[in-house]
């Protein structure tokens, strides 16, 4: 190799830092003189590492807590649009029943198995029901995304 | 299985974190796993930043290894990253906060030169962190970060692992285990584990012949660094 430096070489050095960071076998005591050898201030170190552990788990739990809320008010808008949706189809005719059941049937949606043909011969109460059930589907399909 | 990372943006806060890990850590033992990892990620530093060129901090490396921990990491883009305890990967605190600073040091050294734009990516914590915990930054790839350097550098640091060798040379002649021991190193093995299955040796006896490699290989680096000061002064 180059300037005499072998793979060999990076290999051993790495070998021996690994080492040198090893604490497996040792008591808190000599870890502890061990970094003081190194010339670390060991306890304003500590002093600064321990603060940081209690800053994360405050910020941890403030996260947590955002992530909640904000699951709770995507849930909640859900269930209004959700709620909207249902109004909606009452109203809707029988043919926009008919063109929203094959939206989300369509293998790409939620690749439900049926015939449309079939779809004409059903009641229109079996329909809107249908269709209901397909949209709830959905909303519970993508709050789980 | 617990997933090994993930991340979320700041705003939205990390999806995916197991919420039980918290609880977990706020009981933990923070003071020896504290201790451990500052003087695992010392060690690497000075390895990586002496040896090979980079710029990596201890301090800067356990205090992320900490906010991951917790769900709360800063990754590239400004994204929530984190990592999940898996227990049977890391039983201890210790092992845990080590793993970390592993895969950061590795995000942020060979392998992001490596694969500058590939799996090393911050933006995929998940993916960059299975990559570098399963591999690790391998022989070849620290051999070219090292070649790198200037000439004089390299110099260097072909006299300090030569000062080492001939240090350590003389500590094997003195003992049999511990040459043993220094021989298993040449073949890259670290772990005491490791060392222990290859030379036959009980695992308590390579943790003393460590103690003591570790001792001299401090005060040989320590008096290095302090001539090589001298020199750049005079």
């Amino acid at each position: 190799m180059s300037h005499g430096l072998k793979q060999a070489d990076i290999v051993f050095a790495k070998a021996l830092f690994d080492v040198l960071g090893d604490s497996e076998g040792q008591s808190t005591d000599e870890i502890r003189a061990s970094l003081q050898e190194d010339g670390v201030d060991v306890d304003s170190v500590m002093e600064r590492l321990m603060r940081k552990v209690k800053e994360c788990s405050q910020e941890s739990r403030l996260l947590q807590l955002d992530v909640a809320k904000q699951r709770r008010l995507e849930s909640e808008a859900g269930r209004t649009a959700l709620s909207q949706r249902f109004n909606e189809i009452k109203r809707w005719t029988m043919d926009e029943v008919l063109e929203r059941i094959r939206q989300l049937a369509a293998p790409d949606e939620l690749n439900a198995a049926f015939s449309f043909r079939e779809l004409r011969s059903r009641s229109e109460g079996d329909l809107r029901s249908l269709l209901e059930d397909l949209e709830l589907a959905k909303w519970k399909a993508s709050r789980e995304k | 299985m617990v997933s090994r990372g993930g991340e979320g943006t700041v705003n939205d806060g990390p999806k995916g974190y197991d919420a039980s890990v918290r609880e977990r850590l706020d009981q933990a033992d923070w003071g020896k796993a504290l201790l451990v990892a500052m003087k695992y990620a010392r060690a690497q530093c000075w390895f990586y930043n002496d040896f090979l060129g980079f710029e990596v901090d201890a301090d800067e490396l356990v205090q992320e290894a900490i906010a991951r921990a917790y769900g709360c990491g800063i990754g590239a883009g400004g994204k929530r990253t984190f990592r999940n305890w898996n227990l049977d990967e890391y039983p201890t605190l210790e092992k845990f906060l080590v793993g970390i600073i592993d895969s950061l040091i590795s995000q942020r050294t060979v392998h992001k030169e490596k694969f500058p734009s590939g799996p090393i990516d911050e933006t995929d914590e998940t993916e960059a962190e299975a990559a570098s915990a399963s591999t690790g930054p391998d022989a070849h790839a620290l051999l070219n970060a090292a070649q790198r350097r200037t000439p004089e550098q390299i110099a260097l640091l072909s006299e300090k692992i030569s000062v080492i060798r001939e240090a350590l040379d003389a500590l094997a002649q003195e003992d049999e285990d511990a040459g043993m021991v220094v021989l298993a190193m040449e073949m890259g093995e670290a772990k005491p584990a490791e060392v222990a299955q290859s030379t036959g040796l009980e695992i308590k006896d390579v943790y003393n012949i460590n103690k003591r490699i570790g001792r001299k290989l401090r005060s040989i680096l320590h008096e290095i660094d302090s001539e090589y000061a001298k020199e750049l002064v005079s």
